[in-house]
């Protein structure tokens, strides 16, 4: 820096000779805040040379008259000043609004968007903000083209499931997400507010981050302080309930009785009953939801410094408290410059959060029981007591608000986590970085399992409580080394050289203990605790199952990786990474990987015969292509370890001291086992119009996963079906994944006092299974009903990975004429005469025989959907006029089906309302199947009946706010004072009859089974943002 | 000329970095590996529990066996098809696709099998004293696990090796790769040979007891063995011989005996286990608590519960359960007056408040019922384990199977052990066999039905002895006579198919072995 300043300074001495020179000095501030910008750069155009503002934001220049002065920082919007005779020019530079000027970051470093050659997301702290996310991921839905958010559940603090790109493998489709550069698995821990920007790497470019960089990556930057800035606050608050977003139409009691009488064949019923009780209406609530945000920042000449707290307590839609959550987070970020070449930063983010959790999502839960509860029960019975459940011989379902009162399981999570980093400056051109990363969290589960009966026969009955006490320690850190080399040659040569290593270790340790039977005979939750129990109480792992290492975990990856980035004049770009890893997961033949990406770009508005168009603000090309890794499998499958499940009886009976311990193989091994390869392609354009009031993106994406690590099922032979042990992983698929990406946003302001702005984006996704190398051609997961052993789900080449695989139908059978006239005409192998359909009978479902034969086999199933959407698209609208600001934002999905599987389908279990159409005698009904108990196609096969479009269009959020006039406030101190009411989760449109098209259990082979998601709740809030 | 010092020695620091990385992921396991064990006798113990655990997997095999005889219906929920490939075995409609319980058993198996092989594989790598006898108890649990498969699915595929002039099971583990080029055995017979070699070894080396309960002994395995010959005298009545001097052997021994009296009431309890008359038990605890994710991971016995009345029932010793498995009237009325063994062998629930199973009967198999007592005691939140120990050869099938041994010989001995069987039953000698009766074996079958009824002996019984169509026939003209609401289904026998299980269609494709192997016959 110095020596170009004494060039400037020699250059400008020099010049002074032949031209009229003029010394002309300001300050640069920022239109954000009105304070000063440090380091803004104040360059002469054209001539590469200038000067930069000091810590005052001064600064101090010689130039000719005429000359143009281009005053320019990183985030804001380049200003130009032709220099007359202007002694003094004061600028207020205003934060960038065009996209191409963003700071993209793109692991170990950052680029201005202009630069970057890949595709490449950014979503900042105001869209976030706007979204009043409790989560991260619910401010990614619908905000970026190409990455879909799904939830398993609703319920607070839940986590969600972020895939980006579609599901790209049959494992773990989780992209990889680093949080100033920490890895951080988890993203509650994070406070939204805490967000400057989430960048999302979608394509080869992911690449720097090699093995990780499969599923796609996120890179969050959580705000920090500014230096030379006084100290200021923030204070974002608001309050607000939460209720369910939906109900299902169930049959009423009435409808309920003629239905039992009907399936069961009998009069169960003599008189109708009129009324009784919507348990769904008994379960879920109205729930308050509160948080508060406050944070400070500021800094010195050499520091920066930014501080925040924030606590966020929310209640459930189901069980209040109960399903309740709360956490406290508070972040520290912190630079420090020693000298003018050395600079320090840290930052640190500790979360305390608490959960309870009630049963949900599946048989058993809270939710489960309310659809299916025979409507005719009541809630309590004549002692006042919860009633107890008799008619419904199912053993797991029970009075849910009784289930809800003695459920205690709390989830407690305590979370440092922790970067500090070193960034050194040499030979002017060189900056070598050490970056050290961690997280220490300590989970605790406690669970109270209190006596209770809830009528006979239920398994949810106890007579012996008992106190569960489970924990679990989790760390891990990253240790980056990078030198960046940056230089320009020529003035037209600029090129960007990263080198560096990489190590990561995450490591974990199981513990606790279970005790049994309170003393004194105390059924109390306030008396849960181990020591209170009888006996000593058991623990959780054994000293044997401790020696095999059952109760720890450890892996760990090394890299080494390069990168150049280079660009003529700013239009022609090129890059490549080539990254080397060594993972731990693979045996020592396949240990490391080479994952190499390219990509170019041109900028052709850069190019003279567009320079100057009226119309056409930027626009760029790209291309990119390159292969990056997954090792997400489980640690050790390349050996075979002896941590089966080994425990017989010596047969004394009375305590822990009967078992016998031994040893037995574990998951089968597979020493051939190496890194699953993903080669992505990707071309793109990025385009602004009319003065950058409208930007375009485009983009479009093939990506073929091979070598996909799959434990497929192996022969029973091999002896993995052993308790304990596991089916072995191999490489063994294809998966391709192809897509388009449009976005285009707009914004204007109109007048003085109108400013909008709007974008629109859509992205398909196709998914096709190329390969699965199985003895049967095909993997399966996911399960329908209860104990039925159905196998829902496929991975097959030709088809999307995890399709429904089940029986299409065409119709009902409407008469036993029909029936025996398929009969007639069936024969099996020896030309005996079969069924046609086994077990049809008038009013149910027709199969169709898909191969032919003549007769209803298995070999008739086929494709009868897939969970995975064709189509995403998201909408954002905002508009401020004067003081009052309003933004809207919505997400379509079209295109994926969903399991209707929240029935159980007992004779006294409740159905939906469809059943009200149901086949009642010859031509009542072509649809819906007759009523029926016991065996029967309708309920007992998979088939297409039970497959729903899950399309949906939600309306995510709607905010309006005002904003104080800063004039009224400054009397009071404050800088911005703005209130708003918000409601997120408004409406979603769908014809899909369960409680959330939006919801999926998440694994690529068996999502999208409904057995009563927990519905994702609409929240209204009121809020208040303060500034001061 | 500094500078580029410098960047020469960070060049230098960067490869020094490569190396240290490189040794960075080379994580090493907590724990053994598996081609690294077997370095001292506790090893080698330790590998012979993981043996013995597959032991406790066989639930499945004695509950399903159980059902599939003509003595036993399904029962489970009125109002569901409970259990879809159970109430399908029940009715002989079982097919290739059928998996659940009929997959799990050749699954589970073969497991056991693949736990007993992985010492054999490695016997020789270290000596000890007493080294033979755990070498002995995995050659019979070997045995034990390649004789229910046989039971269940014929000829099954093994790999095989020549020791000497003898081919015998191969003493290494089926690994990944092998299911393409194993063959199935010409037939049972040629399966029964094998088992009986690897018994052959193990007998010598076994002590005639054990210093634990669970171990097997001399007699476990030489009841096996003759039990095995039983079974293969079907095919080659010249081991009905070798039957009869094995399981004499057994009697002979003196060290077991039919419990009498008050300790005959209680050979069902948890007190009477591992008794006098055990010879051979599935040791289960309850302990340890299990999990509906997975059941076979459990140490207690599920039959407990999954065969016991459905609730509302509230008795005083035995609990509420699932309803499965329920005692026809005919095999209740089979029992003379006067048998004390009716009374130990049913729970009759007339009178009892309790919701009727599928196919109700009025009656459950009191043999293997969970008591309250056991309840309140187990630990884990799911009602799965209980400790019910399985009787898998008791000294009383010792003696019917001798008798029967004998009797197809002529053996004179046959009518005593059937009348020392009887005495016991009746509390006298009124009841000893005469001539008069009728036929001998026909005696014995008899009394093997009402002995042991509902401990999963029925089904191969009938089967190997070809009474099975016969047997079926008369329960089906029993269900021509029940209340259709009932919901008593005919039984779909057929010869020449029914007599085994299909190997599961998907195990057929895994191991590429559709053609290789081939389904059993009428599958």
């Amino acid at each position: 820096m110095k020596i170009r300043i004494l060039l400037i300074l020699f250059l400008s001495a020099s010049l002074s000779v032949f031209s009229q020179q003029v010394q002309v000095s300001g300050t640069v501030l920022s239109s954000e805040d009105n304070l000063p910008i440090v380091g803004a750069n104040v360059l002469l155009k054209g001539q590469n040379s200038g000067t930069s503002t000091d810590f005052d934001g001064n600064y101090s220049l010689t130039a000719n008259a005429g000359d143009v002065l281009l005053f320019s920082y990183i985030g804001f919007e380049t200003q130009q000043v032709v220099l007359n005779d202007q002694k003094s020019i004061q600028i207020v530079l205003s934060p960038n609004t065009s996209a191409l000027d963003e700071i993209v970051v793109i692991g170990y470093g950052t680029q201005s968007k202009k630069e970057t050659t890949g595709a490449v997301a950014v979503v900042g702290s105001e869209a976030i903000e706007k979204l009043n996310p409790q989560r991260v991921e619910q401010a990614l839905q619908g905000q970026v083209a190409g990455v879909n958010i799904t939830s398993s559940s609703g319920s607070p603090g839940s986590g969600a499931n972020i895939r980006i790109r579609g599901i790209s493998t049959n494992g773990d489709s989780r992209p990889l997400i680093l949080v100033d550069g920490n890895v951080i698995e988890d993203l509650s821990a994070i406070n939204p507010n805490d967000i400057k920007s989430v960048n999302v790497l979608k394509d080869a470019t992911a690449g720097i981050y090699g093995v990780r960089a499969a599923n796609g990556v996120i890179l969050i930057v959580t705000k920090s302080g500014r230096k030379d800035s006084p100290l200021k606050f923030t204070v974002d608050s608001f309050y607000g309930f939460q209720q369910t977003a939906s109900y299902l139409d169930l049959m009423k009691p009435y409808d309920f009785a003629q239905y039992v009488n009907d399936a069961s064949g009998k009069t169960k019923y003599l008189v109708f009953p009129e009324t009784g009780t919507d348990w769904q209406k008994e379960v879920f609530e109205t729930a308050p939801i509160l948080s508060t945000n406050v944070s400070a920042s500021g800094g010195t000449e050499k520091s920066a410094y930014s501080f925040g707290v924030s606590y966020l307590d929310q209640d459930g839609i189901v069980g209040l408290d109960k399903s309740g959550y709360s956490r406290l987070t508070s972040r520290l970020s912190y630079q420090y410059d020693l000298t003018d070449d050395l600079k320090l930063s840290t930052t640190a983010i500790y979360t305390h959060s608490e959960k309870n959790n009630l049963p949900e999502n599946g048989i058993g839960a809270v939710l489960y029981n309310a659809v299916n509860l025979n409507p005719d029960l009541a809630v309590y019975d004549e002692n006042g007591e919860y009633s107890l459940v008799k008619d419904i011989k199912q053993i797991e379902i029970i009075n849910p608000l009784a289930q809800i009162e003695n459920t205690h399981n709390k989830s407690i999570v305590d979370k440092i986590s922790a970067t500090f980093g070193v960034d050194y400056t040499f030979l002017e051109n060189f900056k070598v970085s050490s970056k050290f990363q961690m997280n220490h969290a300590v989970v605790l589960d406690d669970t109270f399992l209190q006596n209770a009966y809830y009528g006979p026969g239920k398994g949810a009955n106890r007579t012996t409580n008992e106190v569960i006490d489970f924990g679990a320690v989790f760390d891990d850190y990253t240790w980056d080394n990078y030198i960046t080399y940056t230089n320009t040659f020529n003035e037209d040569h600029n090129l960007n050289v990263l080198l560096g290593t990489s190590i990561f270790n995450t490591e974990g340790l199981y513990y606790g203990a279970i005790g049994r039977q309170l003393k004194d005979g105390s059924n109390s939750v306030a008396d849960a605790t181990i020591e209170n129990t009888e006996g000593i109480g058991s623990p959780r792992f054994q000293p044997e199952s401790i020696a095999l290492g059952a109760n720890v975990f450890q892996s760990r990856l090394a890299s080494l990786f390069a990168r150049f980035q280079y660009n003529y004049q700013g239009k022609y770009l090129v890059s490549g990474v080539v990254r080397r890893d060594g993972s731990s997961k693979f045996g020592p033949e396949n240990k490391f990987g080479y994952f190499p990406s390219g990509s170019i770009g041109w900028n052709v508005s850069e190019e003279d015969f567009l320079q100057n168009s009226s119309w056409l603000s930027s626009l760029k090309l790209r291309a990119s292509y390159g292969i990056i890794g997954n090792d997400r499998i489980r640690d050790f499958v390349f050996l075979s370890r002896l941590n089966g499940e080994a425990v017989y009886s010596s047969n004394d009976e009375v305590e822990e001291a009967d078992l016998l311990r031994g040893v037995a193989e574990g998951g089968l091994s597979n020493p051939e086992v190496r890194w699953e390869k993903q080669k992505t392609a990707n071309i793109g354009l990025d385009a602004a119009f009319l003065d950058n009031r409208i930007n375009i993106t485009v983009d479009a994406y093939t990506k073929e996963t091979e070598d996909l690590l799959i434990a497929p099922q192996v022969s029973g032979v091999l002896g993995a079906s052993a308790p304990g042990s596991s089916a072995p992983f191999v490489n063994a698929g294809t998966v391709q994944n192809k897509g388009l990406e449009f976005r285009i946003a707009y914004a204007d302001n109109i007048g003085e006092d109108f400013k909008f702005n709007t974008s629109f984006n859509i992205s398909t996704n196709e998914n096709e299974v190329l390969f699965v190398e199985s003895e049967n051609g095909f993997q399966q997961g996911g399960e329908y009903g209860v104990g039925l052993g159905i196998i829902t789900s496929r991975m097959e080449a030709g088809h999307p990975i995890g399709y429904f695989y089940g029986y299409e139908t065409d119709g009902l059978y409407q008469n036993q004429a029909e029936i025996d006239a398929l009969d007639a005409l069936a024969f099996d192998e020896d030309g005996e005469s079969i069924k046609y359909h086994s077990g049809a009978e008038p009013g149910d479902l027709k199969f169709v025989d898909t191969n032919g034969d003549g007769k209803i086999t298995e070999e008739d199933k086929t494709n009868i959907g897939d969970p995975i959407a064709d189509m995403t698209m998201g909408f954002n609208l905002g508009f401020n006029y004067k003081n009052i600001d309003f933004s809207a934002s919505a997400f379509a999905s079209l295109g994926g089906d969903m399991v209707r599987d929240y029935e159980r389908k007992d004779t006294y279990a409740n159905r939906g309302t469809y059943m009200l159409d149901r086949w009642t005698g010859e031509g009542t009904s072509n649809t819906v199947p007759r009523a029926t108990s016991g065996k029967s196609i309708n309920t007992d096969e998979f088939s297409d009946f039970l497959v729903e479009d899950a399309s949906f269009l939600r309306i995510q959020n709607i905010q309006v706010g005002y904003t104080f006039n800063q004039s009224t406030i400054a009397k009071i101190g404050m800088e911005k004072v703005r209130v708003y009411i918000s409601a997120n989760n408004v409406h979603t449109f769908t014809n899909y009859q369960g409680y959330d098209p939006s919801a999926s259990s998440g694994s690529p082979i068996g999502s999208g089974i409904d057995k009563g998601f927990y519905p994702v709740a609409a929240t209204y809030m009121l809020g208040l943002n303060l500034k001061f | 000329m500094k500078n580029i010092f410098k960047i020469t020695s960070l060049f230098i620091a960067f490869a020094a970095l490569t190396t240290a990385c490189d040794d960075y992921v080379e994580v090493e396991p907590i724990g053994p590996v598996s081609n690294n064990y077997f370095n001292s006798q506790e090893e080698y113990e330790s590998a012979l529990i993981g043996a013995y655990d597959m032991l406790q997997t066989t639930f499945w095999n004695v509950l399903t066996g159980t059902i599939a005889s003509d003595d036993i219906v399904a029962g489970g929920d009125s109002s569901n098809y409970d259990q879809p490939t159970l109430q399908d075995v029940d009715q002989m409609v079982h097919t290739q696709s059928s998996n659940n319980q009929i997959r799990d058993i050749w699954n589970l198996m073969y497991a056991g099998m693949n736990r007993a092989n992985y010492i054999l594989e490695f016997q020789n790598k270290l000596d000890f004293d007493g080294k033979e006898n755990i070498i002995a108890q995995a050659y019979f649990l070997r045995a034990y696990y390649a004789f229910e498969l046989a039971k269940w699915y014929g000829n099954i595929p093994l790999l095989t090796e020549k020791r000497g002039e003898t081919t015998r099971i191969a003493n290494k583990r089926i690994l990944f790769g092998d299911q393409y080029v194993i063959n199935r055995a010409d037939d049972v017979a040629a399966v029964y040979s094998l088992i009986e070699e690897d018994l052959k070894e193990a007998i010598p080396n076994l002590p005639v007891t054990q210093d634990m309960d669970y171990k097997v002994t001399k007699g476990a395995a030489q009841a096996l063995l003759g039990k095995i010959y039983l079974y293969h005298g079907t095919f080659d009545d010249t081991k009905f011989a070798d039957a009869a001097t094995e399981l004499d052997a057994v009697i002979n021994s003196g060290a077991y005996s039919l419990a009498q009296g008050a300790d005959f009431q209680k050979i069902w309890d948890l007190e009477g286990e591992n008794g006098s008359g055990s010879v051979f038990e599935v040791q289960y605890t309850s302990v340890e608590g299990a999990g509906w994710g997975c059941i076979i991971c459990s140490e207690g016995n599920y039959i407990p519960k999954f065969t016991a009345p459905r609730s509302p029932y509230n008795g005083d010793k035995y609990i509420a359960g699932w309803g499965f498995s329920l005692p026809t009237p005919m095999l209740v009325d089979a029992f003379k007056d006067g048998d004390a063994r009716k009374e130990l062998s049913f729970l009759d629930m007339a009178g009892e408040n309790y919701s009727e199973s599928r196919g109700n009967t009025g009656y459950f198999n009191k043999k293997y019922l969970g008591t309250k007592e056991n309840d309140a005691t187990r630990t884990g939140s799911d009602p799965l384990n209980y400790t019910n120990n399985y009787r898998a050869i008791r000294y009383a099938d010792v003696l019917l199977m001798s008798a029967e041994a004998h009797a197809q010989n002529g053996g004179t001995k046959a009518a005593d052990y059937l009348n020392e069987v009887r005495a016991r039953a009746f509390g006298n000698n009124s009841q000893d066999y005469t001539a008069a009766e009728g036929d001998l074996l026909e005696a014995i079958y008899n009394e093997r039905r009402v002995e042991l009824s509902g401990e999963g002996h029925r089904f191969f019984d009938l089967v190997r002895t070809n009474r099975a169509k016969a047997a079926f026939d008369t329960f089906n003209a029993w269900v021509a006579t029940q209340d259709e609401e009932i919901g008593h289904m005919p039984v779909q026998y057929k010869e020449n198919k029914n007599e085994v299980f299909p190997i599961p269609l998907v195990e057929l494709e895994l191991a590429n072995a559709v053609e290789t192997w081939g389904q059993n016959a009428g599958y």
